[in-house]
Order: C-alpha cells, then structure tokens, then sequence
C-alpha cells in the first residue's frame, strides 16, 4: 500500500513523500529545508533518498540541504550540473536504467521540459504497487502498465488559457511557453486513456496553476475520464 | 491597602532652592513653574529624603547650590529635606539633613573640611543610619517605591528584565505544564526537556548543534580525501593477480629446493636420475614410433609368406597335373596298344576257319574202334559248332576287351585335356598371383625400408638434446656448483621482485575495500549526525513553539490586567528565533518609539495604578512634564503634576482645581 503526502505542489514548491511502510521516499525538494522538515514533523532522518525531476528551484530548492543531512539525491548529470549539486551523496541516474532505494525499485525516463535532461520516473515496490511520477512536462512518450498509482501534473485547461489570454489577463507569450513546458487537463486525459487504467487506486493531479486551472473541474473531468480515484495535491 | 499621603514637604538649600515649602495635605496638587524654576527638584528632594537618590534614580548628583560655572555658592551650609506624611492615618515626619564636616584641628587657626555628613531624623527625633533606613524599608521596599511613585519610572528608568520580571510578578507567570497543556503539539517537550529549565536546555542543544553542524561540514571533505586517496585499481585484476603471486611462490619454492640440493650437492643425483629417466622416455618414444611400422612390415611379411605358399601350391598342382597327364597319356598309349592287339588278335581270328579235323581220331578214343560215320560226323558238327562257340566268344571277349581298352584310353585322354585346362587356368591364377607377389613383396621391401629413425621425431631429439643438456649441466654442476647457486639466487631474487611488485599492486585492491568501507563509515556517521541534529532541532523548534504559545499566553494574561498599556514581551527575529524584550505600547506604538508624551504620561499612571493594586500600596505619584496632558486618566493615588508654565517665573502650587481635572 502506498502512502502519498503531498507538503506542496505549485509553482511556490513542490515536494511529495512516498512511503510503501518499509522505505520513505521524497520526490522533489522545492521548499527551504526547514518548511520540509517542520511538515515531516522532523523525520527527515527517515527519508531513504529523495528524487528530483529536474533543476527549477520550485522542485530542487532544498537538494544541497538534504544531501548535507546526509540524505541520497537521485537526479540526472543534466539536473545535477545545471543546480550545481555535487559530493559523495549525489547519485546521477540515467533515463531506462534502473536502481533500486530500500524496497523501492526506481526507473527514470526522459520527459519533455524547457530544461537539462529532465525525468520522469516509475516506481514500483515489493507489494506490487507501482506508482508514476510525472511533472513538468507537456507530453509524455511513454505507456505504463499495471499502474496502481498516478502523480501527473494537471496545470492548466487550454480553455482557460485561451479565455485568459483573449482577456488580457495572460501574455500570450506565456501560453506559448506554458504549453511548452507543462501538462495540461487536455494532455493529461489522452496520457490516461492511452495506458490501462483499470488497476490504478489513486491518481494525484499535481501543480494546478494558480489561474489556468479549476481544481473541481478537473477533478471530476479525471473522475469521468478514469472511474478511479482522484485527489488535487493541496499547494 | 497601604497608603502613603504627602502632606508638607520642606527643602532647604537642595539642588539651589534656598526655601521651598509644599503643603497640600493629601490631596491632589499642580506645581506650576517655568522651566529651571525647580519643579522637579521637588520631586528629586522626594525621593532623596527616603533613598538619598534624585528622580533619576542617581545617587551622587548636585546637592549644594552651584554658580555659573559649576563652583559650590556656599560652603557649610546644612542641606535638607523634611516631610510629613500620613501613612496608614498616622503623622510621620521623616528628615534627612546633609552637611560639609568642618573641623578645627588643635594647633590650627583654621577649620578644615573633612568630608560630609547625612543626619536622619523621624517624628523629629535623631536617627542613625541603619534605623532611618530601615524604617523606611518597612514602608516600603525601595524599587516599588519608585514605580509607584514615578510615573516614567517603570518605562524610563527600569531595565527591560526587570519590567518582565515585574509585570510577570504581577501577573503571575505561566506554569510550563499550564503551557504545555496549551498546545497539543508540546506534549513531547516534557521528556525531552527532562526537568531541565527551557532556556539550559536551548542552550545546551544549540552548543550541541554547533559542534554536530561542524562536524557534518567537515564529513564531506574527509569523505572526498578518502576517495581521492584510494588507489587506481582500473586496469588490474585481482583474481589474475591472485593466481600469478601463486604461481611465482611455487616457481621461488621449487628453485629455493634447487638452490639447497645445489648447495648440498644432491643436484647431481637429481640430473643423472633425469638422465635415466630420460633415456627410458627415449626408448619409450623410439618403441612408440618404430612398433607401428615393425607391425606393418610383419603383417606384410605374412602376406607375402601365404601368398609364397599359395604359389607353391599352385605350383605343385600344376605339378601333379602334369604328372598325372604324363601317366595318363602312358596309360592311354597302352590302352590303345591294347586295343590294337586286340584288334589285331581279332583280326587274325577273322581267317581262323573250321578245319576237318585230320589229325583228327576218328577212332574210338577208348576203343580206338573207327567211329561210325555219323557219329563222326556228329562230332565233327560239334567240334565245329564248338569251335565256332569258342571262335565267337573269343571275339565277344576280344571285342569286350577292346572296347575297354579303348573307352579307358579315351577316358585317360580326356582327363589329359580336362587336366591340361585346369592347368592352364592354374597358370592364369598362379600368373596373377606371381604378379601379386612380386607387388606385395615390393611392399614389404618398401616397408622394410620405411622403419623410422627415430632420430628425426622432434620429441626424441628434443630429449636427446636434453640428455646432452643433462649431461653437460652435470658437467657444470660438477665444475661449478657455485655458479650455479648464483644462477639460481639470481631467479630466486628476480621471482621475489615480481612477486613484491603484484603484492603490491595486490595490496591496493585491500587499500580499495578499506576505503570504501572507510567512506561507508563515514556516510554512517554523516547520516546519524544529521539524524541527532534534526532531532535537537525538533527540540529547539518544540522550544521556540513553547516559547510562542507561553507568549500569546502571556500577552493575553498580562495585557488583560492593563487599561491602556500593552506589552510586547517577544520580539520574532528573521532566523525565526524569539527574543525576550519587554516594550510598552499604545495603541500599538512603542513607549521610546514615538508615543506622545500625554500617552507615556496616562500610560505610566496606568501601570503605576495596576502596580499599586497588586501590590495593595498607593504613594504620592509624581508626574512631571504634566503640561502635556489634558486630561490624566483617573488613579487612587494622591498625585502631584509638575506643570510647565512659562508665566510662573516662580513656583506656584494649585490645589483644588486639580482635584477637579484628575
């Protein structure tokens, strides 16, 4: 059974943690290293490593902290460079070559983001879960089976977008971007009927933007489209 | 309630007022003056007359008169202070009296000064010292005298822990456990604190963190030095090394034997018994490589040996069948003789006739009596009729014979042609099988020739070479057994070498695991720190929670007990710390940052007046700067305002309007 907490999911920060009742896991690291520690009631100590996507500061702010308190980060050569991360905790992982944390068995694949050797990644445990994390991205090459969990980014509804940039409210070189770099209501819906959705327990719609989404909305849109469960990350 | 009500004060000659007497009997007063007229040297001589301090709270301040610059006006004056008051109801008069000691010393013209001195007097009777001031302590303690009777006192003159300290003694402060109770999130601090008092226990987690944040710094750099200094094991194999470093042991040790047979002469032995072991391994060979062709030759040979008897039987037949054609055509001849005879013989019978016998008895042969004609000719019948019998078979007999004679030639003659045919196939099959022969024979010769040298097979003269090698190492040894030694010490010497230089190479891959398992320790050591240091900072975040639900526990408690004063007790700093502060506000600005004076001056009564109830004691209040205020918010206490007037050119004291205005 996995566990999912979510300490924030928005372009202010992001960070998840996993657990499977054997090995803690957090994804991401987008706030100060003390605001992750205070949600994790200060078990940090407990976190057997912590995956990051990619270098934005919203997913990788507190990286040197948490290697510092003596905690493995695992993220591409790519990411590492860009955040300037190094030092004998920094474990550089490559798309389709998997590795394992604890009962956690970890496969990172590429994804298509504004940034250095960005990823996604596949866990799956000892119980047979098997969890996809995947953000930032506006598309997504890959087909899972046997999901039982689903983390996607849910930014944004070209709907809204458009209503927003015809009102002035958004720059349309900030659409031009933001369907260039994240995944959309429109995107997440064909990425979930393309794979077998019939095991998925839980599916987490992460990062909504502030303005370009409509967390109701999207939650019942999911609920229609997967029959499964559907939670919005809090931001 | 303790009350303390100022009745008369008189000063004499203090601070430059030569004679200024106060009366107002217990009620509210307003001394007006322009500035330096000596309205607050009324209230300096107040608090001297108990204390020996000025309002400032100072103790060594100007007493005596001064002039322009500073010089004493006039010396040997008696400077002091009388006041009657009424405490509880009952008159006291309190007097406190300063003076220079001038003394005339025998011998001298002179007075000469030696000092001061203070005289203490009550209800008009002398006092030393220790009574005046102890009966003034029984009044009242000497700090909450001030509060009370200063209105700027708590806020201008008092360090900011002692306003804490008294604001929380009047408030009472806030049990740990009451704290605790408050915030569901404390209910952990009680055993980590451990009895221990939250700010020690602050203390000593932050020391502790200090150290740990220091040494989790340093961990990565001993780690990255670890790592730097393990030794490049890229390009070895440890396992090859393994059985190499075996290999060269076993080379040393078999020389190291060589070397002690060389020195104990076995050596010798050993290269002749190789010797003879090397001749039996060349017989060994020789046997191998000629047995195979030696088998050949005598299979061939056998071959050639039945093929030889074979011909000779072919041969022999022959032989005999010629013999036998030569017997036969002996036996056919004579046969054929035979015939002829026979033909001949029969021929000749072919003339034999009967002849009348003449000769013939015709006389009884008995009787000798001639035989009667008939009977004669009867037996002539009958000699002829047995004549021609006997003539007729002698021919069949003849006849019979002949045909035998010639049916056995012919027979004989056709087993010489049935003969002659067999031989000539004999000699077709005996030609063939000469031909044979000769080939098999040619074979065997080859063969015969074809027996190795063994010579020629690389082996055999490898060990012959051996043997040669043996031999002459034999001759070398004998002659030089030392040299020999030499030799071998010298590959003994290189082998070690080698062997030290893969020991080497083999001790870095032990370097290798050590450092990793340095590393690992290290990272260890690194994740339990972290784990200790996230621990204390729970406890110091757990403390600065306390710290912040006891605040806006405090701030409720103590602000609820104030009308117009509030009190900031905590200040949050940018780390997110709390600093202990105690500032006054109202409504919401700071008592020295900015707040009018009407406000510190109804703020000051304010507290003066909560004070007073706490501690149930009411003293005259004096409140200076009171010009400022137009209205002075209401208090128990006798209170006398020092007024700024620039028309008071002298002090002027009111006493009933204010009574009014308060």
């Amino acid at each position: 059974m996995i566990d999912i907490q979510c300490l924030g999911s928005s372009s202010a920060g992001n960070a998840y943690r996993i657990s499977d009742g054997h090995t803690e896991l957090l994804l991401e690291a987008g706030f100060p290293y003390k605001s992750i520690q205070r949600a994790l009631q200060f078990k940090m100590s407990d976190i057997a490593g912590c995956l990051i996507t990619h270098e934005h500061l919203d997913h990788s702010k507190a990286a040197p902290d948490i290697m510092r308190a003596g905690i493995n980060i695992y993220t591409s050569a790519g990411t590492a460079t860009a955040r300037g991360l190094s030092g004998h905790r920094l474990k550089v992982i490559k798309a389709l070559e998997q590795f394992t944390i604890g009962t956690w068995t970890i496969l990172p694949f590429g994804i298509q983001h504004d940034v250095e050797e960005p990823l996604g990644f596949l866990l799956a445990n000892q119980d047979g879960d098997k969890l996809v994390f995947l953000t930032d991205t506006y598309y997504c090459r890959h087909r899972f089976r046997d999901l039982t969990h689903i983390m996607v980014e849910c930014n944004y509804s070209l709907d809204i977008v458009n209503e927003r940039v015809a009102a002035g409210h958004l720059h349309p070189a900030q659409k031009k971007r933001l369907l260039r770099s994240h995944f959309g209501l429109e995107h997440v819906k064909d990425f979930l009927k393309a794979n077998d959705t019939r095991s998925v327990e839980e599916i987490w719609l992460l990062h909504l933007s502030d303005g370009n989404s409509d967390a109701e909305r999207f939650k019942r849109e999911i609920q229609e489209t997967t029959g499964a469960l559907v939670v919005v990350a809090d931001r | 309630m303790n009350r303390i009500e100022l009745e008369r004060m008189a000063l004499r000659n203090f601070k430059g007022i030569k004679e200024f007497v106060l009366t107002i009997n217990g009620g509210h007063a307003a001394v007006y003056g322009d500035n330096a007229t000596g309205k607050t040297t009324i209230f300096d001589g107040f608090t001297w007359l108990f204390f020996g301090k000025d309002s400032q709270n100072k103790a060594d301040f100007e007493i005596k008169g001064l002039d322009g610059i500073g010089k004493v006006l006039q010396h040997k004056l008696e400077h002091e202070v009388e006041g009657v008051f009424l405490i509880n109801g009952r008159r006291r008069t309190f007097r406190r009296v300063y003076a220079e000691k001038w003394t005339k010393k025998r011998g001298s013209a002179t007075d000469a000064f030696e000092g001061h001195e203070t005289s203490y007097f009550i209800d008009g009777v002398p006092v030393k010292k220790g009574e005046y001031t102890t009966e003034v302590d029984s009044l009242i303690k000497e700090d909450l005298f001030k509060l009370l009777t200063s209105q700027a006192y708590f806020n201008e003159q008092l360090k900011k822990e002692e306003r804490r300290k008294t604001l929380l003694e009047v408030c009472g402060d806030l049990s740990d456990a009451e704290v605790i109770y408050g915030n569901k999130k404390l209910e952990l601090l009680p055993a980590i604190l451990g009895g221990r008092e939250l700010d020690a226990h602050k203390k000593v987690v932050a020391a502790r963190c200090a150290v740990i944040n220091k040494e989790i710094k340093e961990l990565p750099v001993r780690i990255s030095e670890v790592q730097r200094q393990m030794p490049d094991v890229a390009e070895l194999d440890e396992e090859s090394l393994k059985e190499d470093i075996g290999t060269l042991r076993g080379r040393i040790e078999a020389r190291e034997a060589e070397l002690s047979r060389i020195l104990s002469g076995g050596e010798i032995a050993v290269k002749e018994k190789r010797l003879r072991e090397i001749e039996s391994e060349l017989l060994d060979i020789k046997g191998r490589l000629q047995s195979d062709v030696l088998g050949k030759v005598s299979i061939k040979r056998d071959e050639v040996n039945r093929m030889h008897v074979e011909v000779d039987k072919y041969r022999r037949t022959i032989e005999d069948k010629k013999q036998r054609i030569v017997q036969n055509e002996r036996m056919a001849e004579s046969r054929r003789r035979d015939a002829d005879e026979l033909r001949k013989e029969f021929a000749e019978l072919k003339n034999l006739t009967f002849e009348h016998l003449e000769g013939h008895d015709v006389n009884c042969p008995v009787c000798g009596q001639s035989l009667p004609e008939e009977q004669v000719q009867a037996t002539h019948d009958k000699a002829e009729a047995d004549f021609n019998r006997k003539l007729a078979e002698r021919k069949e007999r003849i006849n019979a014979s002949g045909k035998v004679a010639v049916a056995e030639a012919q027979k004989f003659e056709d087993e010489i042609s049935r003969l002659q045919g067999e031989i000539t196939s004999l000699k077709d099959a005996l030609g063939l099988l000469e031909t044979e022969v000769t080939a098999a024979d040619a074979e065997l010769t080859d063969l015969r020739a074809g027996v190795k040298d063994p010579a020629a097979d690389p082996e055999y003269a490898a060990k012959q070479g051996e043997t040669t090698a043996v031999q002459q190492q034999i001759e070398q040894l004998r002659y030089s057994a030392q040299t020999a030694a030499g030799t071998v010490r010298e590959e003994i010497r290189r082998l070690r070498d080698e062997v030290a230089e893969m020991e080497q190479d083999r001790a870095k891959f032990d370097g290798v695991r050590k450092a990793e398992a340095r590393v690992s320790e290290l990272e260890k050591q690194e994740r339990e720190l972290a784990a200790e240091y996230e621990r204390l900072q729970h406890e110091l975040y757990l403390c600065e929670e306390f710290t912040k639900t006891k605040v806006s526990m405090l701030d409720a408690k103590i602000n609820s007990k104030f009308k117009l004063a509030r009190f900031r007790l905590f200040e949050e700093q940018i780390n997110g710390g709390l600093k202990e502060v105690c500032d006054t506000l109202y409504k919401g600005v700071p008592y020295d940052g900015g707040l009018n004076n009407a406000a510190r001056i109804n703020v000051g009564l304010d507290i003066i007046n909560t004070l007073g109830n706490h501690y149930g004691f009411s003293a005259p209040i004096f409140v200076d700067n009171a010009e400022a205020v137009t209205r002075l918010i209401g208090t128990d206490a006798q209170v006398i305002q020092l007024v700024v007037s620039e028309a008071d050119k002298r002090l002027r004291v009111e006493t009933a309007a204010i009574q009014e205005a308060i």
